[in-house]
């Protein structure tokens, strides 16, 4: 399938993922296969077309990085400025996702105890209770079960 | 204490909502054209979602076009018609040759045959 000169030319998006979009569009009509094919390869061109743009924009700016902003006015010029509104709030989805994820994984480092503080709670208790330093052991589940043979009793400790 | 809100399964499904085109693959496609040095990523997301409104758009259009409306077809030549009369879609005419009948090429090859005979 993937031709071994390795040609930046042959890159193209996947077919599944384009025979999907056109079902998605299209439900119910039959496609031939040159037409999927085609759709395949307008797809490869219109990035280079949209890049090239975009990246004409950019030098005339003076940056090095293709912005957004470039993006945007690049759709503009080339006659596809119905697609700007639901692009820019694809954007925005997407960030807010990255940031929620962000959120989430700070939030979770704060509420949980680190494994350092777990274990020097657990020497201190050794300490307290007589255990030699450097005994522990730790099931499997993160917690910790101690039983005390003191005369009479046994009592459990759970850190 | 517990969170036992799935996250990370309504973050990918958010996510997936959004973009179905693999990122990473029209990011190589981008780099591919020439002078184009670096892209924010915000720009890549920006492409990827221009590019599925795009094939959704020629899909359609092509569709609404063509002639095999009735038939409730989409074939080459409808795609081929809309790149040609439609403006937007006019930069795909040099990826779209169009394609003519097996015997009509024959004759312009003989054709061609014939003047090199005359020599």
């Amino acid at each position: 399938m993937a031709s071994s000169s390795g040609n930046d030319d042959d890159l193209t998006i996947p077919r599944a993922a384009i025979n999907k979009m056109i079902k998605e569009t299209l439900p119910n009509v039959r496609v031939a296969n040159d037409a999927r094919e085609l759709v395949v390869n307008c797809c490869t061109e219109f990035i280079h077309l949209i890049s090239s743009e975009a990246n004409e924009i950019c030098n005339k700016s003076d940056k090095k990085t293709i912005s957004p902003e470039h993006v945007i006015n690049a759709l503009e010029s080339l006659g596809f400025a119905s697609y700007i509104t639901e692009v820019k709030d694809v954007l925005q989805e997407c960030k807010s996702v990255a940031l929620k994820r962000r959120k989430a994984s700070s939030r979770l480092e704060n509420l949980g105890i680190p494994e350092e503080e777990l274990l020097r709670q657990q020497q201190e208790l050794f300490a307290k209770v007589g255990f030699p330093e450097g005994q522990r052991c730790m099931t499997g589940c993160g917690g910790s079960e101690y039983t005390m043979a003191d005369g009479d009793e046994e009592s459990s400790i759970y850190v | 204490m517990s969170q036992a809100k799935p996250d990370k399964d309504s973050q990918a499904s958010e996510a997936k909502k959004a973009i179905s085109l693999p990122i990473s693959r029209v990011k190589l496609i981008m780099k591919s054209s020439p002078d184009v040095s670096s892209i924010n990523q915000d720009a890549l997301f920006l492409t990827t979602k221009a590019t599925e409104l795009f094939v959704q758009h020629l899909a359609l259009t092509s569709f609404n076009n063509g002639s095999g409306r009735e038939a409730n077809t989409l074939d080459y030549s409808d795609l081929a018609k809309t790149a040609e009369e439609t403006d937007t879609f006019h930069f795909l005419t040099d990826i779209l040759p169009k394609k003519i009948l097996a015997r009509e090429y024959l004759k312009s090859l003989e054709q061609m045959e014939d003047e090199d005979a005359d020599f």
